[in-house]
This record gives C-alpha cells, structure tokens and sequence, in this order.
C-alpha cells in the first residue's frame, strides 16, 4: 500500500445532550490512499455521517467536539488545525458531497453561479475562466447541454441532474479525497447506477481517494476497495471489500448482509422460509460502556463477551474486526 | 417471534411538553409576572382597601406626595393604585374573554376552510378577507356607537375584529395536517369528517393555536384600552384601559394616572405573551427530540 | 392477471389531477398519475407493485382504498364495488380492506395511545364490545410481537420498527380481506425490514391474508409477492409471476431496473457494466403518445412513439407474463 493520505486515529465524538455527554464516534481509526474507494456502511445513526463531518472539520457545534483522535490529512493533523486553514482545505483538498441535492443548493442561485463561488473561494481567476470551467465540469459530469443548464436554478432540475451538479461543484477544484454521504439514497436505482458509474469515472480520471458512505450493502460492494462496517459509534469490521463482504468475521456484518432480501437468493427460497434476522434493535448511545454494544443481539454472545473490553482483533495485515470469537477461529 | 426490547419509561406527550416548559426561564419569567398580575387584582383591593371609585384625595396629587395615595390621584381625585388593582380583573376578563371569542370564530372557519378547501375555502377565506381589511379599530368604533357600550359589546366587538389571524393559522395547519397519514389512516378506517376535524386534526393542531391565542389576549387588552383612550368603553368598568380614557385629556397635568395603567397592561401584555411563546416551544415536538 | 379466485378485481383504474395550469398551447397541464390499470389478486396471495418515485404506485394503492377524489375504474373486492360507493355505503365496508403506510413516524396520531389507536377502527366500525376491542387489542400486540403493556404508551416511544408493527395491529384489527402495503418498510433500516417482512409473511401464513404491496426495492418484492406488476408512468409495463419475471424479464424497462440493482457481490461488479438507461423519468403531465417508455427505451422505433403498446401474453424463458411492448419477446 502506498503511504495513506489521510489517516484517522482513535477518533472520539462526544455530544452534549439533555441527558448528559453521548459518545457518538468511539475509538474510529482508518487509513485512506490515493485513488482508493472506502465504503463505509451500517444502519442509520451508527455515526456514518458523524465520521465524514468530522474530517471535514463540521462536527456541530456546540453540542458536538471531537474529545480525542487524530485526523491526519498528509501527515498534517486536522483536528488542530485553526479554522483559517480548515476552510482552505474544505471543498479544495477534501470536499464532500451529501444525501439531499435540493437542500444541498442555493435556492435562489443558478447552478452556474454556486460552481463558480465554489471556484472562487480557493483560487484566483478570471471571470471567463471562471466560466469555461463551471461549463466544463458540467459537462464533464453529464449534464447535456452544460452552457444553458449552468444558467438554470436548481428547482428546474431533476434529481439525478442536481446531484451531477453537487458533484460537479465538488470536483471543480480537483480534490484529493471526496467524501459522499448517501449520494444516491434519495435517487431512484436506475439514476443511482448512473451517479455512481460517474463518480467512479472521474475517480479514475483523477486518482481522487473517495469515501462512499451508504446503509446499502449492495451498493458498498459494488463500489468499494476496503470496506468499514459501524456500529453504534464504532468501526467493528474493516477490511478489502471481498473479505469484509464474502469471509466476514463480525456476526454483525454477517447479520447485515444475511437479512437483505437479495433476489439471487430469494429466487431459492421455499414460501415457507423467512430471512434470517438481526433479533432487537440498536442500543441506545447512552447507555454504551467499553464492552462489545453487540452483545445483547448477537447469537454468538456468551457471559465472556459482556466482560470483554472491546478491542480490535486482526485477522490478517489487511482483516480487522471488534469480535472476541473473531481472533479465536470460533467464528466461521 | 422475536420482540422489541429497550422501553423507555412511559412518559405522556403532556408530561413533557410540561417538564420542557417548566425549563424555560423566558416563560417561567412570564408565569411569574402573571402569577404577581393575578394575585395582586385578586387580594390588592381588599389588602388596600381604598375605594376606586371615589374621590378620596386632592386631584392632580402626583405620586409619592402623599402616602395614602403612593402612585398619586387622577383629575378627579381617585386613586390611581386603587384603580390599577381593583382594574386588573376587568381587564384580563376582556382579554381574555374577547380573546376566546377571536380563537373560537378563528378556529372553527379557519378549520372548515382548510379541511374541505375547494369552494368552502374560497369562500370562508374571501369573508376572512372582508374582516381583514376592515380597519379594525374603526369597525370596532362604530359597532360601539350604535350599540350602548358595555363589557358584552366591547368583548364581542374586540372578538369579532380579532379573529382573521387565527382563521388564517387554523387554516394553514389544517392544510398542512390534513395530509398526514395518520389523518388519511383515520379516513381508511372509515372515521367522519366531524370526527376528523374536531377529534383528530384539531388537537395536533392545538400547539400553535394555543400560542397565537395567548398572543390574541394580549393585543385584545391593548385594543381595550385603544377603545378606552378614544372614549368608548363602558365607563362603568374601571378597567386600566378606562383608567387611561378617562384621563387622557389630563395627560400633561397627571401624567402618572395613564403611566402607571400602561405599565400595567405593559407588563401583562409582556406575561401572556411570554408563556405563549413557552407553550408554544413546550408543544412543539421538534423540541422535544434529544 | 385474471384469476377466477381472485378476491380483488381492479379494472382500467384512472386517477389525472389538473394541476391548474395550462401549457404553452393552451391545453390544461394533467398529471396522468394512473392510466387505466387493472389487476386481480387471488385469496390469500400477494401482488406486488414495483417502479420508481412518482410511476404512480401510492396513487395506485390510495385509489384502490377509495381515498383518492376523482377516482375513475371498478375496484371489485369480494362481489362488492368499491368503486361504486359513496358516503356511509362506503364506510360501512371500510373494515375489509385496511392500510398500512410508509412512513412509520407520521402514520399514527401523535396525540393517541396505542391502545387507543388500535382500538378505533374497530370502534369506528361498530365491532364488538368495548371489552372484546380491549381483549382484541391486547391479542393483536401480542401478535405483531408487542408486549401487551405497550397499549398505554405514545407512538414517539417507540422505534421505527415497533412503529410499523402498531401500525400493522391497527391494520389487522378489523380482520380485513385486503391490506394495502404502500412501502411498508422502505423507511426501516434493513435489519428491522427483515424483520417486519418476516412479521407480515407470518401473518398471511397464519391469517390467510391478502396484500396489495408497494415497494421500489426488487429484493423486497421478490421475497414478498407471489405476483408483480412493474409500473412506469402511470402504466404496468408487465405484470405476472414474480419469479418469471426476474427470471427472465420480457419488457426492456424491467430488463434495466433488475440490472440496476446493485446486488452483494464484490466479485462480479455487474452494477458496473449494467446495460444503463440513460435520463430520469419523463414527467407525468400530458404524457407523449406511444409507448411511456419510448424517451428512454434503447430499442424504441417510430412506432413505439405513436402507438402505445397494449398489455399481452408473452411466454419468455418458458414462463408466461404479460408485457407491454410491441417487441416483447422478440428483443
Ligand atoms: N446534534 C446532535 N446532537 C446529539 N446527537 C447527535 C447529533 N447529531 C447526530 N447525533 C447522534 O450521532 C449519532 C450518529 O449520527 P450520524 O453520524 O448522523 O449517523 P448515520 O449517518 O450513520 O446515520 C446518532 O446516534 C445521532 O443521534
Ligand atoms: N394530490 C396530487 N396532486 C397532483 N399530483 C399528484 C398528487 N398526488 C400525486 N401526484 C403526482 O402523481 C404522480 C404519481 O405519484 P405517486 O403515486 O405518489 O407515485 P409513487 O408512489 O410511485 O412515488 C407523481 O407525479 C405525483 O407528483
Ligand atoms: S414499445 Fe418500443 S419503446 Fe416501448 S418498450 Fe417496447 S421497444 Fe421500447
Ligand atoms: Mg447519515
Ligand atoms: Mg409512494
């Protein structure tokens, strides 16, 4: 592997809430090269977003901090990095695409305008410059017809066109890393394909390092190099993308991809088979110490697993999973 | 069949809109000054025990000059603190009664036009329209001149100029509600309209509406005491906004006998409007996340 | 889909909306959200309704419900139609066929116990005595996987999950013959999905349901619905077995939504090399003639612009369904 580009240690979110401090991201660490895709995945409110928001340096104040961890962006740590220089890195160095295209832009702006401020705000250059490259990086994206679309409001788009314009304001400064938060959960799946197969290409294109942050374990596999399961604020599975999906070594990631009805493996199902399920619900953030959070639901769960300080067990140079059983071979 | 665990203790939507509300110092702070409001109408005369009526000392007496009379005599010769406390309950009376009668017409047209929307809306918002545009005080002037002033006609005819608003709210939020789910749900298992509006849609939509008519109370004493200054309450309710009138051509020569009722409805005014905007925030569900 | 047991018979349901406006030449701007779909479900079975955001699949099911105004079509449910009633007639029947919605968080009054909110339909339809409705209720949260205690707390105590099992309770407690599912777990994370699809496979087991169920998600279908229609623009595109059709899908807007779906699989990346369609779907208002697939069709021709294919038997794969295409079978 080549020298990662950015790399997150132990990082711990805490947020100050009405029923005291909650420990949203507990102990997060992962490494990102250039050019790499990292899916990260796991049910909704697992700290997916938390993760990105805190490498952008957003994580909302002031009911949020980062309690500890590094963030290590080219060696240079983000976490202490003064404002002034985090606003020069966001949206040039590392810029981040999110879930919701319609609020993501400015209303009462044209779409050719928020890509030129996007512009603007890192380098300095000529109006017409400016404006060639707001065309061409809508071209680029695959909006037809970019010179009279750049001069439209968002509202006269479609879903698929304003997520390729989100896209396109967040690639016009060539980042190193993009991140993107559910970038097609809002689409329907044939526009889906499109939006990935795109920020694919222009992946490649640039060597851009992307961080894909989704719920669906489909789509994860799909696109991702290396793989990072959560769970309730940590990351207990991380791995390359085949290993994590195909020889996982967390019941909870195993849980995951068992119940998604997949229609490759429904078309064998008896009527009278059900989906193998996850038993319970996600725990509640407050009341989480230092023992495995899976625990409760987990089938493999016996009195040493609620003792066991949770800890990452490697499995391989490149394998690593938060599972007592993982280490032993007890798990499959 | 594998069941849900992780039950939160049982805790009622009013439980906790009481306890967010009881954690508001904006709101706690109007509480208090209509609980001082309140408790000083109820035992203030009698504690005091000077009659507001009568002349009980020299006119134009400014404040502090004599201690029988703290806040001072108007031009003829009453009391002023008498006036003010034994004029606190007429005057939360016809806030608040006017008040209802603003909320209760609001409510009930504003609900019919936006459940049914179509021709009921269009034509329950045209006759809103109608009330809108009327210049409020000048309509309110001339139903109490063609009828004899008194504390029915002033509720009535502040009520009746009073109500657009809240027609308008109750409207928007029955819109908006009437598109829910749960109310669409309600309809599939074959509930009626009457049940709908009245049972269903109008409870949820009760948070903002409580908090408009807190604000309504407070413009009705305002307009109570505008009616007042211009001569035209009932003269036989000592109400702070009757203290103001009946003095208003004095205004130079005891200044003190319309300041101090100000302050008063000021400061009521201020109270309603305070725990309006908390129990609007308390029954809020946004707030009540986290 | 013609079935001799079929215990709803949908037919040539229509339901425009006028927007208001009108478009550049004068014509008023008409949402053609349902045009003319029909559908049989038998006794007992599930029929899925499946397509993208705004093909019509809510509208379908709400008019199905006779809660859409303007409503056109024969909704038949066991010999009675539906579409034929108004006012108390039709409220009189509501309790054979329920609603379970999508959003598991505005679905249920806020201000109302669970308790209560499973008790009113049966309240509303005159069953049983207020004893037997609380006996009732206690058994249905029982059933759907509740603790019985639970009838006393608000619906925001509970997770998304337990949410759609109070709202299945309420479904089921007027013992309806038809359930209509729009989307019932597209708001749940897919661990409680499992679980509440596997709730509701139980339920028919147990109960001899039938549902009407709406999703956009393939793998969901496939695991719910003896039948699928797949919908495109207010139009069923094909409708058959479900296993038939993913098997072999005949209609080319089918064929594009199977390979857009991005299966576990890190091996073979078919997301990838999927055949893509290319655009969003067109919009709704004043639909072109032809075929409502023809803007986005790799095969479209000429006539697939003028004139609009009708549903017909096709046997692909040795598997009949019915397609809409002139060159179903043939591309
Ligand atoms: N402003 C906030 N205050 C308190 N908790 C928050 C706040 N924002 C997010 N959280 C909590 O942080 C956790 C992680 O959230 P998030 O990263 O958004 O999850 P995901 O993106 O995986 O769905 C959640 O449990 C959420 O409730
Ligand atoms: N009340 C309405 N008025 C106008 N248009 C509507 C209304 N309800 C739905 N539509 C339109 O009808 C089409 C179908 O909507 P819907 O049935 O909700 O689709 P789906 O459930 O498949 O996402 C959409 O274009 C939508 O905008
Ligand atoms: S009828 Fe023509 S346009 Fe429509 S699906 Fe068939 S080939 Fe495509
Ligand atoms: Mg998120
Ligand atoms: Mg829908």
């Amino acid at each position: 592997m080549t020298e990662p580009l950015l790399a997150v240690e132990n990082l711990c979110v805490d947020f100050a809430t009405r029923s005291g401090p909650v420990r949203v991201l507990n102990d997060v660490s992962f490494t990102l090269a250039p050019g790499e895709t990292l899916g990260i995945v796991g049910e909704s409110g697992c700290g997916k977003s938390m993760t990105s928001l805190a490498v952008m340096g957003l994580v909302p104040r002031p009911n949020g901090r980062i309690a500890s961890g590094r963030i290590l962006f080219r060696g240079e740590d983000l976490v202490r990095a003064p404002a002034r220089r985090m606003r020069q890195i966001r949206g040039a160095a590392i810029s981040m695409i999110f879930q919701e295209p319609m609020t993501s832009l400015n209303p009462i702006f044209t779409v050719g305008r928020q890509i030129a401020e996007a512009i603007r705000l890192h380098e300095d250059v000529s109006k017409a410059e400016v404006r060639n490259r707001v065309v061409d990086v809508l071209g680029r994206v695959g909006i037809p017809d970019p010179a009279r679309r750049a001069d439209e409001y968002p509202h006269q788009l479609s879903g698929g066109m304003r997520q390729r314009v989100m896209i396109a304001m967040a690639l016009v400064c060539r980042p190193q890393i993009l991140i993107a938060d559910e970038p097609t959960t809002a689409l329907d799946v044939t526009v889906q394909a499109q939006i990935l197969d795109l920020i694919l290409r222009l992946q490649q294109e640039e060597n851009t390092a992307v961080i894909l942050i989704s719920h669906d374990m489909g789509v994860i596999s799909q696109v991702s190099d290396r793989v990072m399961v959560m769970y309730a604020g940590r990351a207990i599975e991380k791995g390359p993308c085949r290993d994590v999906v195909e020889a996982s070594a967390h019941p909870y990631t195993r849980g995951l991809i068992a119940c998604i009805p997949d229609i490759d493996r429904t078309e064998r199902m008896a009527e009278s088979d059900r989906l193998p399920t996850i038993p319970g619900i996600v725990p509640d953030l407050r009341a989480l110490g230092e023992t495995c959070a899976f625990a409760p639901r987990c089938a493999l769960a016996d009195a040493a697993c609620e003792a066991w300080k949770v800890a990452p067990i490697r499995l391989d140079d490149a394998h690593v999973a938060a599972c007592r059983k993982a280490a032993r071979g007890i798990v499959a | 069949m594998a069941r849900d665990p992780a039950f939160h203790p049982p805790k009622s939507p009013f439980v906790e809109a009481m306890a967010i509300f009881l954690g508001n110092r904006a709101a706690m702070a109007g509480l208090i000054i209509l609980a001082v409001v309140i408790l000083a109408s109820l035992i203030g005369p009698s504690l005091y025990g000077v009659d507001p009526k009568a002349t009980v000392n020299a006119p134009f007496l400014p404040p502090m000059e004599d201690v029988a009379s703290p806040m001072g005599t108007d031009y003829i010769g009453r009391d002023v603190l008498a006036g003010i406390l034994s004029g606190g309950p007429a005057t939360i009376m016809i806030g608040t009664s006017a008040a209802l009668v603003a909320v209760l017409i609001g409510i009930t047209l504003g609900a019919l036009a936006g459940y049914y929307g179509g021709l009921i809306d269009t034509i329950l918002m045209r006759f809103t329209e109608f009330f809108q545009v009327l210049p409020a005080l000048l309509f309110a002037m001339v139903l109490m001149t063609l009828f004899t002033p008194s504390l029915r006609v002033t509720i009535i005819g502040i009520g009746l100029v009073m109500w657009p608003p809240t027609a308008r709210l109750a409207r928007a939020e029955f819109m908006k509600l009437r598109n829910m789910d749960y109310v669409r749900a309600e309809r599939a298992m074959g509930a009626r309209d009457r049940r709908i509006i009245w049972r269903v849609i109008l409870p949820n939509a009760m948070p903002p509406l409580i908090a408009a008519a807190a604000l309504v109370v407070g413009v009705s004493i305002l307009f109570e005491a505008g009616l007042s200054f211009l001569g035209l309450g009932d003269p036989n309710i000592r109400s702070w906004g009757e203290m103001i009138g009946s003095n208003r051509d004095y205004i130079f020569d005891c200044p003190w006998a319309v300041f101090f009722p100000g302050i008063a409805i000021f400061l009521t005014v201020l109270g309603v409007s305070l725990v309006g905007d908390g129990l609007n925030d308390a029954m809020n569900p946004r707030f009540r996340e986290r | 889909m013609t079935d001799g047991d079929a215990i709803l018979r949908v037919r040539d349901l229509t339901v425009h909306f006028d927007t208001g406006t009108r478009d550049a030449e004068g014509k008023p701007r008409v949402v053609h959200a349902v045009d003319g779909v029909s559908f049989d479900i038998r006794r007992g079975s599930t029929l899925g309704i499946i397509g993208e955001s705004g093909c019509g699949k809510s509208t379908t099911a709400l008019a199905a419900m006779r809660l859409v105004a303007g409503a056109r079509g024969r909704i038949d449910l066991g010999g009675v139609d539906l579409g034929g009633l108004e006012g108390e007639a039709l409220r009189r029947q509501r309790h054979r066929f329920q609603i379970i919605f999508q959003d598991p968080y505005s679905s249920l009054n806020p201000r109302q116990r669970v308790g209560s909110l499973i008790r009113t339909p049966m309240a509303l339809q005159d069953q049983g005595t207020p004893e037997t409705r609380d006996r009732r209720v206690d058994e249905l949260l029982d059933l759907v996987g509740l603790r019985p205690e639970t009838r006393h707390l608000f619906p925001h105590q509970f997770s998304g999950g337990q949410r759609q099992r109070i709202g299945i309770a309420r479904a089921l407690a007027t013992n309806p013959d038809l359930i209509v599912c729009d989307e019932p777990v597209s708001a749940l994370d897919v661990a409680i999905q499992a679980q509440i699809l596997n709730l509701m496979k139980d339920l028919q087991a147990e109960l001899g349901l039938t549902y009407l169920f709406i999703s956009h998600d393939m793998g969901v279908i496939g695991y719910m619905c003896h039948e699928v229609a797949v919908m495109y623009l207010g139009v069923f595109v094909e409708t058959g077995d479900t296993r038939a059709i993913l098997a072999a899908p005949a209609h080319p807007y089918t064929r594009a939504l199977l390979s857009a779906i991005p299966r576990v699989d890190p091996v073979n990346r078919s997301l990838m090399a999927a055949t893509r369609l290319s655009g969003d779907p067109p919009s709704p208002v004043n639909p072109a003639p032809g075929c409502r697939f023809a803007a986005r069709c790799p095969h479209a021709v000429d006539r697939c612009r003028t004139e609009r294919p009708a549903l017909r038997p096709v046997t692909l794969g040795g598997m009949e369904r019915s397609v809409a295409c002139h060159f179903a079978g043939e591309i």
